[in-house]
């Protein structure tokens, strides 16, 4: 045995340098145990989550939609937290060590002596022996990372949840009808892919976490509708309730509101520059410019006509030349007029642009404004504040409305600084409105994606009533047989959610006796509804009570049974043939 | 103080060299003369160093005596041989009083020295003396002595007695007592050479020259090395597995397997428990180790302990090995006492 003289270093240092090597292996052995841990959880988690789905799949037995990802996640952060507090004392690695390692039990040994007081020359020699053999030691080479059985297992249950969750149902498990379904599900999805996209997009740039998520929501069941994941009755539920939260981001304000509003502001503009046109063209012929008076009276013809604040922009410079040439100034309010046209043109940024321009224009200080033009000015910033109220804008109307009052006061700096406030609030209403128009354009996107789905005869599921109800949906065709009977849907009801009884007195005259109704889908409707119209909220709200465990677990099956025994009676041809039946 | 420890450190490691030089010369030397028999040789030399005795257990011609005899040679100790026999009495063995005659007439009793007073005594075919004779062994084998005439002979270290047995021819043999067979450090079963070493006995025993093997180590160099062996540390888990497979040869014991529940009588003694971590302590410096592991006490379990199990009526009667229950305890104790991290 040749004695190494290097090697004679003191105890204390080898006890050190013994236990830095046993630290450094507990680590390691951490990771694995943590490893180890987390691959039993994610394999036995993936493969119940992939038996769950497979049934759900197969047999279409509701339950909670499941996030896949979640439970693996939530396994590998306990492994993790496993493997941490692991009981790892030095003897049990030592031992371990030397068994992996076949070190005929020197660590464990010198771990032991390394306690003793007083070692002898024997037991020093072991410790420093057992230190020798440590040096030489990486964690990885005593506990290799493997690619064993489990890992194995783990990587066959992930691959059977994917195939699972994402591979297309086999053909040869489906009936006809549902490979119809799912043909016409991904042609949907087709069509709703756009606006899904650009609802994103939109709502990225907006910073509006909540449409965002719905969004993402969105564009994942359309996702599972190309890949024919989702039965059409998931797919026309999953719409109608992201199509209520549409509904909820853009009520109120609305961007309804807005465009009303900005129609009038707009109409006003144009009357207004018109009219200016009109003046200055007054101006040039009593000066017997005809020639003036010719293109200002087109100016005005062009003002009433003006759809673009580009438009509005170019008038007003040709009329700045006009009021130069005959030897009058234009009213700073021109420039107003031309963010109401482009107000009324959702060119937003136009609008801005021109209330930044009337800014620069107060506070350059280049035009002196007569108490007149101050309070035609003033007049006019209020009306423009007044119709933006209650819109997505309504920061912007305040700044205005503070400005007109400026101006008023005869002060124009504080205008200035109103509208500056203003437009700073503007551009971030701004987004709001676009994101709004996002939000209408995917919701008519949905609305159409749910018809298309509802559309008699295209599934068995048809009829079920989900989505928005505005009122311009769902309106039956006059000349349809029995329209007479469920024409109340074209009556403009103005009504609390309540449903209303009839009766026939004697000699044919009928009553209606009101009567409040509980655990109705919250809507407001007239007496009577369509059948088709109503079974799917119903059918909703059955589920949700599923859900929710306000069904005894024993009854649920026969709820499910027979509310898809209803429209299974639905389906044979089209969703109004069942109407006979339940009306 | 550290410069002294580091002295200590030293010479320890220094004397373990030496010890594991002088073995390898020592089986170096065997090896000329005895051909195969690695295991026994090996176990013969561990119970030169650890100070026991060794029942060689084999038919005949299978070269036990010559490998006691080699050893003897290579180790330059006395070496005396007894062949037992039914009429050899203990004083053939111890040695006896004579009367003396001196060249004036005088006479006196002296002490005759026997053939124990030997470093190396062969006791081929032990189990054919007499009890009475086999026990005349039993004080010099534990306690390193003998009483003649009311007189207590010290013998000279180390004193350390190969006896041999045949297994088969049982006609005419008196079975060595218990107290006996607890005194040897090992059973050794010597089995029959493969083909290959038959061809190599044959060469080298047929030939003109015989082979012989020459002097390595002197007796204080082995009493020196054998102490040096007594040093070695033993951990306390190495222990406690020692321990536990020795009371899992016992049927009333918990750690004990279903076949020495069902076919044992009685298990080994504590001093299987000495012979197991003695013998240990050799292995690990043969190997170069300062340290004993349980898997030399796993190598030394059988040796050490199938001569200290005795076997019930139903163990006899279904001919049950020893060797097999051993290594069913082994595995028991093993699983029960089995450290490890869960990847």
């Amino acid at each position: 045995m040749a004695v190494d003289a290097s090697a004679y270093v003191s105890l204390e240092a080898a006890e050190r340098a013994l236990r830095g090597r046993l630290a450094r292996l507990r680590a390691w052995v951490r990771v694995l145990i943590a490893t180890r841990f987390a691959m039993i959880g994610v394999a036995s988690g993936a493969a119940m989550l992939a038996i769950l789905r497979g049934y759900d799949e197969l047999y279409g037995v509701t339950h909670p939609v499941m996030d896949a990802l979640s439970p693996l996640l939530w396994a590998c952060a306990a492994a993790l937290i496993v493997g941490a507090l692991w009981p790892l004392p030095d003897r049990l690695i030592a031992a371990s060590a030397d068994r992996r390692l076949a070190l005929r039990d020197r660590i464990a040994t010198a771990v032991e002596l390394s306690r003793t007081l007083y070692p002898d020359g024997m037991e020093r020699a072991q410790i420093f022996d057992a230190v020798r053999h440590l040096s030489e030691l990486t964690p990885w080479r005593a506990y290799p990372l493997r690619f064993d059985r489990l890992a194995k297992t783990m990587v066959g249950c992930l691959a059977l949840l994917a195939a699972v969750e994402l591979a297309p149902i086999p053909p040869l498990l489906l009936s006809t009808r549902e490979r119809d379904e799912q043909a016409e599900l991904r042609a949907i999805a087709q069509q709703l892919k756009p606006a899904v996209t650009k609802l994103r997009e939109l709502a990225d740039e907006a910073e509006d976490e909540e449409t965002d998520a719905t969004a993402k929501r969105l564009e994942r069941l359309t996702e599972r509708m190309e890949r024919g994941r989702v039965p059409k009755r998931e797919a026309l539920l999953e719409l109608g309730a992201m199509m209520k939260r549409l509904d909820a981001r853009i009520k109120p304000p609305s961007l309804k509101t807005a465009r009303e509003a900005a129609q009038e502001i707009g109409e006003r503009g144009r009357e207004e520059m018109a009219k200016r046109a009109e003046e200055l063209a007054e101006r040039a012929r009593q000066q017997g410019n005809r020639e003036l008076e010719k293109r200002m009276r087109e100016a005005a013809e062009r003002a009433r006509k003006a759809s673009s604040a580009d438009d509005m922009r170019k008038l007003g410079e040709e009329m700045e030349q006009a009021a130069a040439q005959t030897g009058t100034s234009l009213n700073p309010s021109a420039l107003l007029d031309a963010a109401a046209v482009a107000i009324s043109g959702e060119e937003w940024d136009e609008a801005l642009s021109a209330l930044e321009s009337l800014q620069e224009c107060l506070a350059g200080g280049d035009t002196e404004l007569t108490q007149e033009q101050a309070e035609e000015l003033a007049r006019k910033l209020e009306e423009l504040a007044k119709k933006l109220e209650g819109t997505e804008l309504s920061e912007l109307s305040q700044r205005l409305q503070q400005a007109g009052q400026c101006l008023r006061q005869g002060d124009c700096q504080g205008a200035c600084q109103c509208l500056g406030q203003g437009t700073c609030a503007g551009r971030s209403g701004l987004g709001a409105a676009k994101l709004g128009s996002g939000v209408a354009a995917m919701q008519a996107a949905a609305d159409a994606a749910a018809q298309s789905l509802r559309r008699p005869g295209s599934s068995q599921n048809a009829g079920m009533g989900i989505g928005p109800d505005d009122g311009s949906r769902n309106r039956i065709d006059p000349n349809t047989p029995g329209a007479s009977l469920y024409a109340p849907r074209e009556t403009p009801v103005d009504a609390t959610p309540e449903q209303v009884r009839s009766a026939v007195r004697e000699g044919g005259e009928s009553y209606l006796s009101p009567s409040p109704t509980r655990g109705a889908p919250d809507r407001v409707d007239p007496s009577r509804v369509p059948y088709y119209e109503v079974i799917g909220d119903y059918s909703r709200a059955a589920e949700d009570a599923l859900e929710t465990e306000e069904v005894p677990p024993a009854y649920r099956g026969t709820v499910r049974q027979y509310f898809d025994s209803l429209q299974g009676g639905d389906g044979g041809d089209g969703g109004n043939g069942g109407n006979g039946g339940a009306g | 103080m550290g410069e002294h420890e580091d002295l200590a450190q030293r010479r320890a490691e220094q004397e373990a060299g030496r010890f594991r030089r002088l073995v390898d010369d020592l089986r170096t030397q065997v090896g000329r003369v005895i051909v195969g028999m690695e295991d026994v040789v090996e176990s013969t030399l561990i119970a030169l160093l650890a100070g026991g005795h060794v029942l060689l257990e084999g038919v005949p011609g299978l070269g036990k005596t010559l490998l006691v005899r080699t050893l003897s040679e290579a180790l330059d100790l006395k070496f005396a041989r007894v062949q037992f026999t039914p009429d050899l009495m203990p004083a053939d063995i111890t040695g006896t009083m004579v009367l003396w005659e001196g060249p004036g007439g005088e006479r006196e009793f002296r002490f005759q020295h026997g053939p124990v007073f030997a470093n190396v005594v062969l006791a081929d075919e032990i189990n054919r003396a007499t009890p009475k004779t086999q026990s005349a062994l039993l004080e010099a084998m534990q306690e390193h002595s003998i009483s003649v005439a009311g007189t207590t002979h010290h013998l000279e270290e180390p004193f350390l007695v190969f006896a041999t047995q045949n297994p088969i021819e049982m006609e005419g043999t008196y079975p060595l007592p218990e107290a006996q067979l607890d005194r040897f450090l090992f059973k050794v079963r010597v089995e029959f050479p493969t083909l290959a070493e038959l061809h190599e006995i044959m060469n080298r025993t047929t030939g003109a020259e015989t082979p012989h093997a020459e002097k390595v180590a002197s007796r204080d160099e082995i009493l020196s090395l054998a102490a040096v062996a007594r040093e070695v540390p033993v951990a306390d888990h190495v222990q406690r597995f020692a321990l536990r497979l020795l009371l899992a040869t016992h049927p009333e014991s918990e750690d004990a397997p279903e076949g020495v529940r069902q076919f044992v009588r009685y298990g080994a003694s504590p001093r299987g428990a000495q012979a197991l971590l003695l013998s240990g302590k050799v292995r690990a410096l043969m190997d170069g180790r300062f340290n004993v592991a349980i898997d030399d006490v796993r190598a030394s379990a059988l040796p050490s302990l199938r001569h200290r199990i005795g076997l019930n009526f139903e163990g006899q009667a279904e001919e049950i090995d020893p060797d097999d229950l051993i290594r069913e305890a082994i595995e028991r104790v093993e699983n029960a006492t089995r450290q490890d991290v869960p990847v």
